[in-house]
């Protein structure tokens, strides 16, 4: 029998528990962390600081004044590397375009720190909705589950002030001065007295013998500067001129260039190429590579290298795959659902009870599909395997798993395992995992002493990806004559990403059926005044893959949660902002952020012919989040998004520049699955190969997205993922606002929609 | 073969056959032009060819004799960024910066052969992917050139 959890207990994690924050969230900091990064020396290489003075693992002063600043996070288009270095900057005392940052090695002082996790959630708590996410494993690197902010929040911001202490203690000795008499500015510390000024640079090599203070007083939020104010980001300049170097543009001397062909039937192996021949004789072929389930060929180009892999022939095993489909999975999902909950993860009072007190129960079932990352940059990898070590070129979310993948399938220590980390054309969660590191690895140490660059053509980026797994929902609830919900009952069917993600990249760790966090995620804990409530999920087996996908358990239960709350408010016949606004705490921050949306989007006010409005309402990551899509249909289903009112809450942030845009972006990832987003599944074979038939928005549908950011001195909250969950709910609000059609199955495109 | 590369003439030994896009990225280790798709189906791979905007994944190099090229990496002369680069920083448009490249390509040939496109007219050319969603604010960047363009008459 599943564990039953009531609200208001304390959930408490063992440590070392690998859990959906490998990618999917979690939040680290504290002074285990701040201690490590200053064993300066002790803990971290200095690999790539070279030439500059380390004052901690973070932060590297070069003699001509320039910061070298250290960032294990991911740049995939979220604007880290920028935010981190504004929250150094602002302690510092250095202007960002001092800044240089580099992706330091895997090592200690660069994880997020092996802190557990415990929070307390009470029907009364008005506050933030942690993720119940943890991922202590160190040296734990990884960039996922919206954590770079909350993560290094006050912890980049210690290292620079603590930095700045070491450079003016050695400026208090060289003019015999107290330390009120000095100030630090945009990179020299000046003598106030006698207006004297001398650069970091020339102070780095004596401060660096100073103690580190690891607990230094930290500017109060009405002193920023630089924190909190529209930045400019420090990546663009190579972003528009080409210049920026991702991992598919690495170019080595000697360098070959590999192309891979999966076998195409799902979970299938391959036996023998039947024309290995006739591929190796193909112009520029140097060598073909074999495994379960693929083969590479490298060539001397990566056209020749694609031409030939899609000219070989197999002989597979399809280990009884063969008839595998959507249709077959839906079925699985659809009899789970219609059996009782497996995994209770919620449960307050008796929800049989409340039913029947009810004056009407209301119930619905929802659906949605598997869906591809299709990160704009298709997956690569560049690798160099020799005699003892290996060193990997990539774009990746967890340099941690690269390192323990190459040691392994080159067969090296990982002590000599190099890495160097580049910019991302896209991450999602796709670049989380180390199939193909492990696949590059195995390519390259076929030709040792040669680089190779591995890429996959975009099909196989499309058909051997690790999917967001399709996923059902049941929901009843009971309802009063009042208009209030007494019982809620939600009970969701899908395959654990968890288990799957996890079972490849880092078996030993998988966690148990019962311990999958990402499944509920966004179904549990809500701020709704629900009554009595039942919560949780169960479980099928398929051979698909599955992985991380931005937002992941809350890009479905976003959906499921949020279409049936407004099923409700049509059913008490009341207006679906007003119906939310009262199921929420009054004074909260939730109702806070769901008032300003309906101000901003004036949802009260009347809309012409064929326009419609629907909102919703979700939190994740740390963030909540409110949006009203206003719509235009006409009678053939033919609709545009015309706008979209966003209104967020992530506590205390950096970049508001940055979090605008990742409104638009989280928004934009939402409407294209909601209206076309489908991975099927027929014969054992992904339907879907390229953007032809995995069809993105494009320019011409893109909404007006107008973003307010809540003002509050809270925790920080993410804001890479939380823009996704509530689009897709609003639009189809929208929808059934002016249709009176309830879309209870995505994507759109299946029900004769059509964006215009 | 000989091919005309931002003003420069380049003898590459290669197929006819292949695509415009991989003798750039991985005969002349011009990498700013990028692979999305290899099916003219994103526009990650646009570069110009005598002034127009075209998908390299599906242009076989056999076709460019004595056409003159132009990549992403010509765009900036001397470090002077282009006025539809130096939107596009103004307006903080690139997230992941993948697609960029070829946005930029595609923009600048539209307002070369155009200079007061209407929205109508930009939302049909401009039908390159970006899987990171920063389409409002290329279009506020567009905007933000042809009103540019007014000015300067
Ligand atoms: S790579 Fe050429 S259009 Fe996509
Ligand atoms: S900026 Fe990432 S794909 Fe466009």
């Amino acid at each position: 029998m599943a564990k039953e959890r009531t609200r208001g207990q304390k959930i408490s994690r063992r440590a070392f528990i690998i859990s959906g924050a490998v990618i999917g969230g979690g939040f680290a900091l504290g002074l285990g962390g701040v201690a490590f990064s200053n064993y300066k020396k002790k803990q971290f290489s200095g690999m790539g600081f070279e030439g500059a003075e380390s004052l901690n693992a973070f932060i590297h002063i070069t003699p001509d004044n320039k910061i070298k600043l250290a960032i294990a996070r991911a740049e995939m288009g979220q604007g880290v590397h920028t935010a981190l270095a504004m929250l150094t900057a602002e302690e510092l005392e250095v202007d960002l375009e001092q800044i240089e940052v580099i992706h330091p090695q895997v090592e200690s002082p660069y994880a997020n720190v092996n802190l557990a996790t415990h929070y307390e959630r009470t029907s009364s708590s008005t506050g933030f909705h942690f993720m119940e996410k943890v991922a202590y494993i160190l040296p734990y690197i990884a960039t996922g589950g919206s954590t770079t902010i909350r993560d290094g929040y006050e912890h980049y911001r210690i290292m620079g002030a603590s930095a700045k202490e070491m450079l003016m203690k050695v400026a208090m000795k060289k003019w015999f001065i107290d330390i009120d008499k000095l100030k630090a500015e945009k990179g020299f510390i000046v003598n106030t007295e006698t207006g004297e000024k001398v650069s970091y640079g020339s102070l780095a090599s004596f401060a660096a013998e100073e103690k580190p203070n690891n607990r230094p007083t930290l500017k109060a939020k009405s002193n920023f500067k630089i924190i909190g104010k529209p930045t400019q980001r420090i990546d663009l300049k190579k972003k528009v001129t080409g210049a920026a170097e991702f991992g598919i543009d690495v170019r080595l001397p000697n360098m070959l260039f590999a192309a891979v062909k999966h076998c195409p039937i799902i979970g299938g192996e391959i036996t023998s190429i039947t024309n290995e021949p006739e591929v190796l004789a193909m112009r520029g072929v140097k060598h073909i590579v074999q495994w379960p389930t693929g083969v590479a060929v490298i060539a001397d180009n990566t056209w020749r290298a694609q031409q030939a892999a899609r000219a070989l022939t197999f002989e597979i095993n399809t280990k009884g795959n063969e008839q595998l489909s959507s249709a077959h999975i839906s079925k699985l999902l659809k009899t789970r659902l219609d059996k009782d909950i497996d995994h209770v993860k919620e449960k307050i009072d008796n929800t049989a009870t409340a039913f029947k007190a009810a004056n009407k129960v209301f119930e619905a079932e929802y659906e949605v599909p598997f869906l591809a990352h299709a990160t704009m940059e298709p997956i690569n990898c560049t690798v160099l395997v020799e005699e003892d070590k290996a060193r990997v070129w990539v774009g990746h979310q967890a340099p941690f798993l690269v390192t323990m993948a190459t040691a392994k399938e080159a067969d090296v220590n990982s002590s000599n395992v190099e890495i160097d980390i580049k910019y991302l054309g896209g991450g999602f969660g796709r670049r989380a995992e180390n199939d193909f590191v492990a696949e590059a690895v195995r390519i390259a140490k076929a030709m040792k002493g040669t680089p190779i660059q591995m890429v996959w053509s975009r099909e196989e980026d499309t058909q051997f990806d690790t999917y967001r797994p399709a996923a059902m929902a049941s929901f009843k609830a009971g309802m009063n004559n009042d208009g209030r919900i007494s019982a809620w009952e939600n009970h969701l069917s899908l395959q654990s990403v968890l288990r799957s993600s996890i079972g490849r990249n880092f078996p030993l760790m998988t966690p148990p059926e019962s311990q999958d966090t990402t499944a509920a995620e966004g179904a549990l804990g809500l701020a709704y005044n629900l009554g009595a409530r039942k919560v949780g999920y169960s479980f099928i087996e398929s051979p698909m893959r599955l992985g991380f996908w931005r937002s992941v358990g809350h890009s479905y239960n976003g959906f499921f949660t949020e279409s049936f709350i407004d099923e409700l408010a049509n059913e008490a016949d009341t207006d679906p902002y007003e119906f939310r606004a009262k199921l929420l705490p009054s004074n909260s921050r939730q109702k806070k952020v769901l008032d300003k949306v309906a101000k901003i989007s004036n949802w009260n006010s009347p809309l012409p012919e064929g326009k419609s409005r629907g909102v919703a309402f979700h939190e994740s990551f740390g963030s909540i989040v409110a949006q009203v899509a206003e719509i235009s249909i006409n009678p053939d289903k033919e609709f545009s998004v015309d706008k979209v009112f966003c209104v967020i809450d992530c506590g205390n942030y950096v970049n508001p520049d940055t979090i605008i845009a990742q409104m638009q972006s989280g928004i934009v990832f939402g409407l294209t699955a909601a209206v076309y987003g489908e991975i099927t599944i027929e014969e054992g074979k992904i339907q879907q190969s390229n953007f032809p038939n995995y069809e993105m928005l494009k320019l011409k549908h893109m909404p007006e997205v107008i973003t307010n950011i809540m003002e509050n001195n809270e925790a920080p909250g993410g804001v890479g993922e939380p823009g996704t969950p509530p689009i897709a709910p609003a639009l189809t609000n929208a929808i059934f606002a002016a249709t009176g059609e309830r879309v209870r199955s995505l994507p759109l495109k299946n029900h004769g929609f059509k964006l215009a | 073969m000989k091919i005309n590369v931002n003003g420069i003439d380049h003898e590459v030994d290669v197929e006819p056959n292949m695509p415009l896009l991989w003798v750039l990225r991985d005969e002349l280790n011009l990498t700013g032009t990028k692979y999305g798709c290899g099916v003219a189906a994103c526009g990650a791979c646009t570069v110009h060819l005598d002034g127009q905007a075209v998908r390299s994944c599906v242009l076989p190099v056999a076709a460019l004799q004595g056409k003159a090229i132009t990549t992403i990496e010509s765009i900036a002369k001397d470090d002077q960024l282009s006025r539809v680069q130096q939107a596009w920083i103004d307006h903080q448009v690139p997230q992941c910066g993948y697609c960029q490249s070829g946005m930029i390509m595609a923009v600048e040939s539209l307002l070369n052969n155009n200079s007061q496109p209407t929205e109508e007219e930009i939302d049909a050319s401009i039908s390159n992917i970006c899987r990171c969603g920063t389409y409002q604010r290329i279009k506020e960047a567009i905007k933000e050139v042809l009103t540019q363009n007014q000015e300067n008459g």
